[in-house]
């Protein structure tokens, strides 16, 4: 019943119309140009490269692999490796080094990898997964193959095109466009997870996208079909949308449930890349924000830098900015545009620097009322405060996924979701130190 | 160019606290008027005046408080002059003045109000270190200090106006019949309790406004819905079935008295929801609301206080900080633990109130005279026969045939100064006297109607060293038809406060020699005792017989 339960979400502004129609830029690689690939995974484990300084490569070409996971990177460009630089990573959060790819210009093509069909073994579109070497496109950048490995037991496959971020349009456009992909794309994640029907999710108001959709559907079988979401924020969290579609609630992960979420971007990419063999060598990137002098979505090869794509839609209107890789909810600001955009990452985001004057906190709830998580980050900052471990494990602030609405809803302007970064990164201290040395 | 770093996330909601504070204020300000609007309407231009100072004395009080509290936090402290008006709007003391003006009532002193708004702001909210920090709320604190410090009631001069409507209805229902009493609001019928044309503190009383305002508030996010809902749900719950267990005529109207009157309405609005003295989560708000509606009932109907929801709001600031300790789940998940707490606390406050309701009520008809109804008396003439006309054989029975004299029977106003004051000369200090004949019963001894007994109630005012002082009178004196003399004299209620000194009266009357006594011989007519006159009961005794001489007893 809503009488004693939070909110949990909230209708943002989104902004989207800023972006949503204007003119797709794609940029080439042009000759001379560098792309630049980090020698770091977001949770910081190495990545390792068999490529060295003066070697040839093609579009497509396998050029390295992370350790963590068993997920191949493949070169977005033609040309010739050269010095790695030490540039700024936005998912580590420090300049780190990078592969550099300076292009020639050609974008000639590799060797496509093996294709699959729909008809082939479980197993085989499985391989055919990792070898695509595709990460989650909606921006945490985790493998996608993980998800169907070994699965059993998954009837539903959501395809999450909600794109709840403010600003951010990319997904709206890509779906737009490539409605067979996408298809196709839950065809092969269907087969490969066993999931009999698969549920493509859109925000209310995504009109065009609707329309392309329903109208590819209509050759279908009726076990793909399209549900529309409230425009809230963040119904794109997959628990959150989980909850929403199929009334389904899980502790840790959707397979509990039955249930696989999978990007819409990285649907598409995957019924590309199987059925083309062609690998992902470009990502759409949302340039938007208030700050933008012309907003609108930029086609780049993977490893551009940012300052490339700002230049392109015209610069900025004002000297000092904020800059967001990401949406401005959950990304946080850089203080440089010389970054490169990897695969998982969809927008890039200029706002006018925020000026906020913190006040006492009034204790009026709107954070309790508005976490998605249903946590209670008043509380949680009061343990903070106390550094009361105990109390903020007992207030489950390690089940808080950071998506920044208390500190959008707060009245008083207060730090909540820094004050919850800093908590988690507390407790996990205080729990590693609470651990036996071995 | 530069870009510049913060905290995520980038897009914040525009409402900000200040902007909350602001449309609070607002509401605050519509309430004002209509009660400035109410005060020269119905008290002329004295009161209307004093309506707008009460609000600006108050205002600036606070912020002169404010601005002392930031000069003594920030002396070392250079950038001072600039900390002074920031503090002077992000205290947020002028919320508080407001509202504490609000709550009292228009003939209150500028004094009163002055001490108030101190204590509210310095003790009741700077002490505790401003805006945010307070544990109690700060206008409930300063209205509870100024009632028990201070008489708030409403002076003679305001009573004068207009009879019926001239006390407060908590003030009527306090002095008249309790919460319990069926017929305690004969005077205020529906139309008066929503459109606060009756007198109370000066934003409690427009029922009707309040609750627009409270419905906008919530709409806009300026205050929490669950508090006021769950507040004004329990105490609408419990009051109808209090209404229905113990028989009274109208229940509906009941209910209304108990939502509107006495400020239940406005602090459900206005101060329940005080973020800062109220829990965060939303089943804490639950049950908060039920907790301070179950107070609000409890200490209406079972203690003397009829003032029931200033308490229960300090209550409950005591109890808002354990519960937000002890809600440590998840917000979102709705488990059943969490409805069959809230429900299992709601249906236990309602039957509890109830039960309350109905111990007290059973208890008053057979022990405590006090406080009961005009229309009651009958029935506890039937259940008690008044003690000492018990003890001496007397038995009362209501007269049915009105009396010829309208003059006398009707209630008796007079006041000292202006002409009218014709039946007796009371004490020189005595400035104002209102003299009632509630009722009157035939006395039998031995099945022969051998007097009259009257129930008088004295009202006066008596100028004394330490300032007005207000002492009531209800006595029951009986003549005998034949002779006029004093057959007996039995005290309901005495003295400066209900239910003091009674039994010590009535002790002393069964002392007194009734053969010898007359009313000539009033005047050496005394009750011992250092701190209370018996110049009220004197003036009954006389009205009584006066009233005696014109009803047809003896010449």
């Amino acid at each position: 019943m809503f009488l004693f339960r939070s909110l949990g979400h909230k209708h943002l502004n989104g902004y989207k119309e800023l972006s949503k129609h204007a003119q797709v830029l794609t940029l080439e690689a042009t000759e001379g140009e560098e792309v630049y690939f980090p020698t770091m995974s977001p949770n910081g484990k190495p990545i390792t490269y068999t490529v060295k300084e003066g070697d040839k490569v093609k579009v497509g070409t396998k050029i390295g692999a992370r350790t963590d996971f068993e997920v191949p990177i493949y070169s977005s460009v033609s040309g010739k490796v050269v010095a790695s630089k030490n540039i700024y990573s936005p998912q580590v959060g420090r300049p780190i080094p990078h592969l550099v790819i300076q292009s020639d210009g050609k974008n000639e093509e590799d060797v496509p990898l093996k294709t699959v069909s729909i008809e082939d073994s479980k197993e085989a579109i499985f391989e055919a997964i990792k070898q695509a070497g595709i990460v989650g496109m909606g921006g945490a950048g985790f493998p996608l193959y993980v998800k169907y490995n070994n699965v059993s037991g998954i009837n539903t496959l959501i395809v999450n095109g909600v794109e709840c971020e403010p600003f951010l349009t990319t997904d709206f456009v890509v779906m737009q466009n490539k409605v067979q992909e996408l298809i196709l794309g839950c065809k092969y994640l269907m087969k490969a997870s066993g999931a009999s029907e698969a549920i493509i999710a859109i925000k209310v108001h995504k009109d065009e996208v609707k329309k392309a959709v329903l109208a590819a559907l209509k050759d279908e079988k009726d076990n793909i079909r399209l549900q529309e979401v409230p425009d809230v924020y963040p119904m794109g969290w997959e628990k959150l949308l989980i909850k929403q579609i199929t009334k389904k609630d899980y502790e840790r992960l959707p397979s509990e449930a039955g249930i696989v979420v999978n990007n819409a971007q990285s649907v598409i990419s995957i019924g590309q890349v199987l059925s083309t063999g062609k690998v992902v060598s470009t990502r759409t990137i949302t340039v938007s924000g208030k700050l933008i002098k012309n907003p609108t979505n930029v086609i780049c090869p993977i490893g551009t830098l940012a300052t490339k794509l700002i230049d392109a839609c015209g610069g900025l209107t004002k000297e000092d900015a904020t800059l967001i890789p990401g949406g401005p909810m959950c990304g946080n600001s850089v203080t440089t545009s010389d970054f490169p955009l990897l695969m998982q990452m969809g927008s890039l985001t200029v706002l006018e620097p925020l000026k906020l004057v913190e006040e006492p906190c009034l204790r009026c709830g709107s954070c309790t009322a508005h976490c998605p998580a249903g946590l209670q980050p008043v509380e949680i900052r009061n343990a903070f405060i106390a550094k009361d471990t105990d109390r903020a494990i007992k207030l489950n602030v390690m089940s808080c996924v950071e998506c920044g609405l208390c500190s959008h809803s707060c009245p008083s302007r207060i730090e909540l979701t820094q004050c919850m970064k800093n908590t988690k990164r507390l407790v996990k201290f205080k729990l590693a130190q609470a651990q036996p040395k071995k | 160019m530069a870009y510049i770093q913060s905290n995520a996330p980038y897009q914040r909601r525009k409402k900000s606290t200040l902007q909350i504070m602001i449309e609070l204020g607002i509401s605050l300000g519509i309430i004002w008027i209509l009660a400035v609007v109410m005060s020269f309407v119905k008290l002329g231009i004295k009161y209307g005046l004093q309506s707008i100072f009460l609000m600006l004395t108050s205002l600036g009080t606070t912020l002169v408080c404010d601005v002392i509290t930031t000069v003594l936090k920030n002396k070392k402290d250079a950038t001072l002059k600039q900390k002074i008006p920031y503090d002077l709007v992000h205290n947020y003391s002028w919320i508080t003045a407001m509202i504490f003006t609000l709550c009292c009532p228009v003939w209150t002193s500028y004094y009163v109000i002055i001490i108030g708004s101190i204590f509210a702001t310095v003790i009741a909210k700077n002490v505790f270190g401003g805006f945010g920090k307070n544990i109690f709320n700060p206008a409930a604190a300063g209205r509870l200090f100024v009632l028990l410090t201070f008489d708030t009631s409403a002076p003679a001069g305001i009573a004068g106006v207009d009879s019926s409507t001239g006390a407060t209805l908590t003030g009527v229902i306090q002095s008249q019949t309790g919460w319990l009493g069926s017929n305690a609001l004969a005077n205020f019928g529906v139309k008066d309790i929503l459109f606060g044309t009756y007198f109370g503190a000066m934003g409690e009383v427009f029922s009707i406004a309040l609750l627009v305002i409270g419905i906008v508030l919530a709409l806009r996010e300026v205050i929490n819905w669950r508090i006021p809902a769950f507040y004004l749900g329990t105490i609408a719950v419990s009051s109808i079935l209090i209404a229905l267990v113990l028989g009274f005529n109208n229940p509906g109207l009941y209910v209304l008295y108990h939502l509107c009157a006495g400020g239940a309405m406005f602090a459900a609005i206005f101060m329940f929801t005080d973020p800062v003295t109220t829990p965060t989560s939303p089943l804490g708000n639950c049950l908060i609301g039920i907790i301070g509606g179950l107070l609000t009932v409890l200490i209406r109907i079972a203690t003397n206080n009829v003032e029931g929801v200033v308490y229960s709001i300090m209550l409950i600031n005591t109890i808002s900080p354990a519960i937000d300790h002890f809600i440590t789940a998840k917000t979102n998940k709705n488990t059943l633990v969490k409805s069959s707490v809230t429900f299992g606390t709601a249906a236990l406050s309602v039957l509890l109130c109830v039960g309350v309701a109905w111990g007290c009520n059973g208890g008053r008809e057979v022990y405590d005279v006090n406080g009961i109804a005009i229309e009651d008396y009958n029935l506890i003439m039937e259940k008690l026969n008044l003690q000492s006309f018990k003890d001496k054989n007397y038995t009362i029975a209501p007269v049915e045939e009105k009396v010829e004299n309208e003059k006398l029977y009707a209630p008796i106003f007079y006041k000292l100064g202006n002409g009218e004051a014709t039946l007796t000369k009371p004490k020189d200090d005595v400035s104002y006297v209102e003299v009632t004949l509630d009722n009157q019963y035939a006395i039998i001894e031995n099945k022969n109607e051998i007097g009259m007994m009257y129930c008088v109630r004295v009202n006066q005012s008596i100028e004394t060293e330490y300032g007005e002082q207000k002492k009531y009178c209800i006595a029951y004196i009986g003549f005998e038809n034949s002779t006029n003399k004093i057959l007996n004299i039995s005290v309901l209620q005495f003295a400066a406060t209900q239910n003091t000194y009674s039994d010590k009266v009535n002790n002393a009357l069964a002392d007194l020699d009734y053969s010898s006594l007359t009313t000539d011989s009033l005047d050496s007519f005394t009750v011992s005792g250092a701190t209370f006159t018996t110049s009220g009961l004197k003036t009954a005794i006389t009205t009584a017989y006066e009233i005696h001489q014109a009803n047809g007893g003896a010449k």
